[in-house]
């Protein structure tokens, strides 16, 4: 049996506390954040707890009337490893993208910075293998992880006031799909007419931490034959 | 039913939306958690139940049908039909009455309940306005003159009100230093530094809101910091952002961030920053986690004295 990677605990606050992998965006640390995050959940219920996973870390909401830091943090370190059956299964899911320049304002930028036509570009972009890694930031914003570097690309200087629902982005070493329109700062190229976010649906949000993304690509008309707006 | 003739700053809340922020979906809720509560018991109502929350005054209320209420936390000058109205005790108000918040004499955040609570539909389990996500509350945004607010008919007719006069505005007693529990990178400061965060009057900014108080001064570390990956915060962290311009994060704070945080604000301290209006200064003092809990406890277990005596008043 490989020797489990170590985490540290550390206090955020009074009410909450954060387990810490080595801070690195990778699938392994990943899983275990989420492995532990579903032990704790299954041992101490979500009433008493609020895990919220990310890349490498893992918070844990408490109410200091019950627990504390040092409580919560010798149960942890004692719960058995494999108590936690993570994350469901590996689903597969398929998001269509349009990347019509009508609907992809920053493609041709994108392109000249990595030095690629924007055909090769959008070939990296769609045939890449992403992975959900947690959601935040936004109700429904998924942080993929799996953008080829050739992509990487600084966010833009200054953040567009308002980016539609369905946008994709690209930003710094990560790729994502904007769930409702709000400002931001990523550079757009493309766009789903997929709905990311439903308060009526439990859960709310389509895509969940640990599945599988790959990218359709679909035509303009074909966007709007989905139901997107442009 | 209650009618906004003039809305000011002011939304729709409970005490927040839990169990989501795996989703991405922020808590929300009141920013005076305990002034909030306050105002829910002085009617017998429940910790939780949807009240309204007002920022600096700018309000009118058009009160349609006679209830008790209660205003708690923020001293905004509330005045019913021009007469002032005392907070921190349920009142009665008739039908036609009109009830005007005007402008801070102290604290920042009022809270006026209703007894049973205001109607509200729960979104993801809350009444809470998110209104960046346009969700919760009244219609996902914040109140706007014309709005209509329903509540339950008056169970109650005029009673004589015994109510607890040392517990009015329990967000106010404190005005020591801030108790913070340093984070993982404070330890990345300095010590000039973080002697500075610690003798700093920190000032209040103006472009401070229920994401976050920003702070006016600057803290730059002696090296630029390694960029680091978005991990979960809660309220009272202090974001020390690259501009050096610290951020303590509050009630509609995102559910991760990516700033390096230099501690949390201790939950006692909560109402003390959801009572801070721009140009008030903040010190900050190093607490531990345990000494924090011991001190919340304490404050805790007082409150809910009060309350378990509060509900039998009501409903005995």
């Amino acid at each position: 049996m490989q020797p489990a990677p170590e985490f540290s605990l550390s206090p955020l606050g009074d009410s909450a506390l954060v387990l810490a992998f080595a801070p690195r965006i990778d699938p392994d640390i990943n899983h275990r954040v989420h492995a532990i995050a579903s032990a704790l959940l299954a041992s101490l219920g979500s009433d008493r707890v609020e895990c919220v996973p990310a890349y490498h870390t893992l918070t844990v909401h408490f109410d200091p009337m019950q627990d504390d830091f040092e409580t919560l943090s010798t149960l942890i370190v004692g719960m058995p490893e494999e108590s936690g059956h993570a994350l469901q299964s590996a689903r597969q899911i398929s998001i269509p993208v349009c990347y019509d320049a009508r609907l992809a304002p920053d493609l041709a930028a994108v392109a000249e910075h990595a030095g690629l036509s924007t055909e090769t570009l959008v070939h990296l972009h769609s045939t890449a293998d992403y992975r959900v890694y947690f959601l935040g930031f936004k109700p429904g914003f998924a942080y993929l992880g799996g953008l080829p570097e050739a992509l990487h690309m600084p966010r833009r200087a200054s953040p567009r006031l308002s980016v539609p629902a369905g946008a994709v982005g690209i930003g710094g070493a990560q790729t994502g799909i904007y769930p409702s329109a709000s400002p931001g700062g990523w550079q757009l190229i493309g766009r789903t007419p997929l709905s990311l976010f439903d308060v009526q649906k439990s859960p709310p949000s389509l895509l969940q931490p640990g599945d599988r993304l790959k990218v359709e690509v679909i035509t303009f008309a074909e966007f709007i034959a989905l139901g997107g707006v442009p | 039913m209650i009618v906004f003739e003039s809305a000011g700053i002011s939304s729709l809340q409970d005490l927040g939306r839990y169990g989501l922020q795996n989703q991405g979906i922020g808590t929300c809720g009141v920013m005076d958690r305990m002034a909030a509560r306050v105002a829910n018991n002085l009617l017998g109502n429940t910790d939780n139940a949807a009240l309204i929350e007002i920022a600096l005054g700018g309000a009118r209320l058009r009160i349609a049908q006679t209830q008790w209420f209660a205003i708690t936390g923020a001293d905004l000058q509330a005045e019913a039909d021009g007469m002032p109205v005392e907070l921190c005790r349920p009142i009665r108000l008739e039908a036609g009455s009109l009830l005007q918040f005007k402008q801070p004499r102290h604290g920042c955040r009022a809270y006026l309940a209703v007894q049973d609570g205001f109607v509200a539909e729960p979104v993801l389990g809350s009444a809470s306005t998110d209104v960046r996500a346009g969700l919760g509350g009244y219609h996902g945004r914040a109140f706007q003159r014309g709005d209509r607010l329903a509540y339950s008919p008056c169970r109650y007719g005029e009673k004589s009100v015994r109510w607890h006069t040392s517990w009015a505005n329990p967000a106010f007693p404190d005005t020591g230093p801030l108790p913070f529990i340093p984070d993982a990178h404070w330890s990345w400061l300095d010590e000039p530094r973080q002697e500075q965060f610690l003798v700093t009057a920190w000032q209040v900014s103006r472009n401070s809101d229920r994401m976050g108080l920003r702070l006016e001064q600057c803290l730059t570390p002696e090296h630029p910091w390694p960029s680091l990956l978005s991990s979960g915060v809660a309220f009272g962290s202090i974001q020390l952002p690259p501009d050096g311009h610290p951020i303590i994060l509050a009630a509609d704070r995102q559910t991760t961030g990516g700033y390096p945080l230099l501690g949390t604000v201790a939950g006692i301290a909560h109402s003390r920053l959801a009572q801070c209006r721009p140009g008030d200064s903040l010190r900050f003092i190093p607490v531990s986690a345990a000494d924090a809990v011991q001190q919340w406890r304490r404050r805790e277990g007082h409150y809910r004295q009060w309350r378990q005596h509060m509900a039998q008043w009501w409903h005995a």
